[in-house]
Formats: structure tokens, C-alpha cells, sequence
């Protein structure tokens, strides 16, 4: 069995998190402005760029929205852990300190009726993986409120195939417009359960999932009905990029979820090495 | 309030961008609601409402050090705030999206003015304020009422005062 030091389990996901605000490695890369883009577009599109610039520069967290925090944890069957009885507890310690020390925005609330906010950005919604080896690996994901309000699930039959599917996405996309901050970075899941496919549509966008090209030709070829661009207003940049996952499921069901992330898409990843 | 190129409040297009200079006052769900009961029972406002700039949103903590982020929040939650806001003499509104059904109306008819800002571009809003300080509620956290200054702030305009729309 290897160990893993809890302190350390702490400090990354403190970094991470902080990281992921302001200059998240998902984003490295990214411009939103295309040469295809009208003027009024383009200068919207601009902006975002200099969004991500200014978020670097001066240290201001890429969006006053600096989400929920989700965490993605794969461990291998001969690694544990010190410092705690629990995982969540070390996460959660990361987190805190992320969001206090960062100078992030807590929006988490501990009742959704009474909406009392503990100032904490705790829980963090985490889910656990067991592998085999060694490693033990966190993806850290910071999800505002505009583009998870607009994510949807699906329970479709199987008869209407790829064609039910795109219809549900360019639907999702349609019902969305403008209220979860387009350019869209879409997760699609196909498969598995009630419960676990929009854990997938999520995963789809960690792992850049592109499991299906005819399904992903069929939405992107109707992309075009959608009639705005970035931020909602008109033009041709709803989404900026599609990924696709499929996942086994029962003889009578295609459950179908749609993961709609808004232009600051922020996740990454960090690894632990057990010591011996 | 300033917007770009010289123009007034009376030559504002729906549909065009504009950079404004000047106060805004940030509400949201919470700040709004007190407000209206505080105003119920005849207390006085800390800030102006007549010709004020309303911008429904909430900043991250960041504003001593000047490392706050801010940007607008879903306009549609505050859409029934409007009319009442109005009353009080308050002039423009800064959300995102559309508003709730009627209250286009009720802003028209008032001669106000709704503006879009670009939802999450908080680090660069952020950037282009001068000041900002908690004037109300400070005990909400993000949702507290802050009256900030902004310079050459990028906006859509989405209700102008002839009432024409762009959404």
C-alpha cells in the first residue's frame, strides 16, 4: 500500500481551485474571436478575450460567478491517504482555503429553500472512481449557475436513434440561448442511467470525448438553425466546441444528457504520486 | 451618466454597443427585497434612486485589494423589481437576458433604459472600475448593495428611450 500525504491532497486542490478561476488550463489556447464573425460579433467576442487576459493579469477571477466546486477523483486500489477519515474531508479542507484565500465568490447554499450561505462554498460535489495501480488523480471543475441551469436530461427511446438525440441537443441549445453565456462548450452523454448519464455529459468534456461522428456531423449540421452567437446576441458562435460519450445502457432505454458550459470553461487536473 | 462617442441618454439605439462612465448601484435578490421593505415603512435610501443606474449583480470579494470581478446576473429574477424601482426615479437597468412579460412595457412607458451587459466577463468589468464600496447590507456577502464607478463599461443596448428593443 502506498500513502499519500493528506497536507498534500490539500495544497493542490487549494491551488487548483484558484488556479481554475483565474487562468484554468482548459482555456489555454482559446480565442473566441473567428474571422467569419460579423463586426458586432467580433467586438463581443473581443471582449471575451481580453476577459481571459485581464483575469491573468490583474489577478481577477475570470467570472464573478466562481461556481460550485466539483471534483472527479480516480484512485488506485494500492494507494490511501493521511490526515483525514475521509477524502471529502481532505477536499473540502482544499476547497475552503481555495475559495477564502483566492478571493473567490462563495455561491454554494446549504438549503435551497432557506438559501443561508455559510460562506464556505462547501459541499463540493465529488465523485470517486476506484483503478487499478497506484495513482491517485483529481479533476477539479468550477460550474457557474447561468450554463447548469440550462443543462438538461432526457429519457428518449431508443427508436429515435441518433436523430432523437441531435433533436434533444439542438433543443437544449435553443431552450438555453443566451442565459448560460455562449460560446457553449457542449458535453453530450448517450447511455447508462437516470442517475449517472449527466455525470458522463460532464466527464465527456474532462476526457474530450468524440465517440460518435455521426452523431456529432448530425448536431453540427444543424447548428446553424440556432439564430444567435456569443452571449445570445445574433451571430454564428452558439457553440464552441462538441464532445460526445456513449455508455451502455438497458435494451429499452437512451437516456441522454446535455452539459452546457459557459465561455469560461474551467477545469484541470492534478496528480498525486504515493509515496512508497 | 456618460456613454461613448458624446451621445446622450435621448440618442441611444437598441441594438447598439455603448461604453458607459459613471455610478451604478448593484442589487439583486436579497438587497432588492429589503429595500422594498425598508421603503415600505418611509426610511430613507443611502443612495440617489432619482436618475440612477441600477446593475443587478453580484461582485467577488476581491474590491480592497482591487481584484474584484463583477458581472450581471439574470435580469429576469429582478424583472418584478422594475416598476417599483422605476417609481422611485431609478433610470437604467444592467442585467442580462430578457425581462419577464410586461415589464419591456412598463420600462417604455417611462422613458428608462435596459442594458445587456456580456454575462461573465467579470474580470474585465471588473478592471474598468475606479471605485467601489459596500453602502448596504454588507452582511449578504456578494449580494450587499455596492456603489461602484466605472469607466468606458461595455454594454448592449437593449431598451432604448423611444422604446425600441433588441434582445
Amino acid at each position: 500500500m502506498r500513502i499519500v500525504e493528506g497536507t498534500e491532497i490539500v495544497e493542490g486542490l487549494k491551488n487548483l481551485f484558484i488556479k481554475l478561476n483565474y487562468e484554468p488550463p482548459s482555456l489555454e489556447g482559446i480565442s473566441f474571436s473567428e474571422h467569419s464573425m460579423d463586426s458586432d460579433e467580433l467586438k463581443l467576442a473581443g471582449i471575451l478575450d481580453k476577459n481571459m487576459e485581464t483575469a491573468k493579469l490583474e489577478r481577477r477571477p475570470l467570472c464573478q460567478d466562481c461556481g460550485v466546486a466539483q471534483v472527479f477523483v480516480k484512485i488506485g486500489k494500492f494507494t490511501t491517504y493521511s490526515g483525514a477519515s475521509t477524502l471529502r474531508h481532505l477536499i473540502e479542507k482544499g476547497v475552503e482555503q481555495a475559495y477564502e484565500t483566492g478571493l473567490l465568490r462563495k455561491s454554494t447554499v446549504r438549503d435551497p429553500f432557506e438559501r443561508i450561505n455559510e460562506g464556505k462554498n462547501l459541499p463540493a460535489f465529488i465523485h470517486i472512481e476506484e483503478t487499478s495501480g497506484d495513482l491517485l488523480e483529481m479533476w477539479g471543475m468550477v460550474k457557474g449557475g447561468g450554463s447548469e441551469n440550462v443543462s438538461s436530461l432526457k429519457m428518449i427511446s431508443p427508436v429515435e436513434g441518433r436523430e432523437g438525440v441531435a433533436d434533444f441537443v439542438l433543443e437544449t441549445l435553443k431552450n438555453a440561448a443566451g442565459k448560460g453565456c455562449p460560446p457553449y462548450f457542449v458535453g453530450v452523454a448517450v447511455g447508462g442511467t437516470f442517475d449517472t448519464v449527466p455525470t458522463y455529459s460532464k466527464m465527456s468534456i474532462l476526457e474530450k470525448s468524440d465517440e460518435d461522428t455521426e452523431l456529432k456531423e448530425l448536431i453540427l449540421k444543424r447548428i446553424k438553425e440556432l439564430d444567435y452567437g456569443v452571449l445570445g446576441f445574433p451571430g454564428i458562435s452558439a457553440v464552441k466546441e462538441l464532445y460526445i460519450k456513449k455508455i451502455p445502457t438497458h435494451i429499452a432505454m437512451m437516456p441522454a444528457a446535455v452539459s452546457l458550459n459557459c465561455h469560461s470553461l474551467r477545469y484541470g487536473k492534478i496528480e498525486f504520486r504515493s509515496n512508497p | 451618466m456618460k456613454f461613448s462617442k458624446g451621445l446622450t441618454e435621448e440618442m441611444l439605439n437598441a441594438g447598439m454597443v455603448t461604453e458607459i462612465s459613471g455610478e451604478l448601484i448593484t442589487l439583486r435578490d436579497q438587497s432588492i427585497k429589503k429595500i422594498v421593505e425598508l421603503v415600505k415603512n418611509g426610511e430613507k435610501l443611502p443612495f440617489e434612486t432619482k436618475g440612477a443606474y441600477v446593475f443587478f449583480a453580484a461582485p467577488t470579494p476581491g474590491y480592497t485589494e482591487n481584484r474584484a470581478s463583477i458581472g450581471p446576473t439574470t435580469s429576469w429574477r429582478m424583472g418584478k423589481f422594475i416598476p417599483f424601482l422605476i417609481e422611485l426615479g431609478v433610470k437604467g437597468f444592467i442585467g442580462k437576458g430578457f425581462l419577464p412579460t410586461g415589464i419591456p412595457e412598463t420600462i417604455r412607458r417611462n422613458k428608462a433604459l435596459y442594458f445587456q451587459a456580456l454575462g461573465g466577463a467579470g474580470a474585465y468589468y471588473g478592471s474598468q472600475m475606479t471605485d467601489m464600496e459596500p453602502i448596504m447590507f454588507e452582511e449578504l456577502g456578494p449580494e450587499a448593495v455596492f456603489k461602484i464607478n466605472v469607466v468606458d463599461f461595455p454594454l448592449i443596448i437593449s431598451i432604448d428611450t423611444r422604446g425600441a428593443i433588441f434582445s
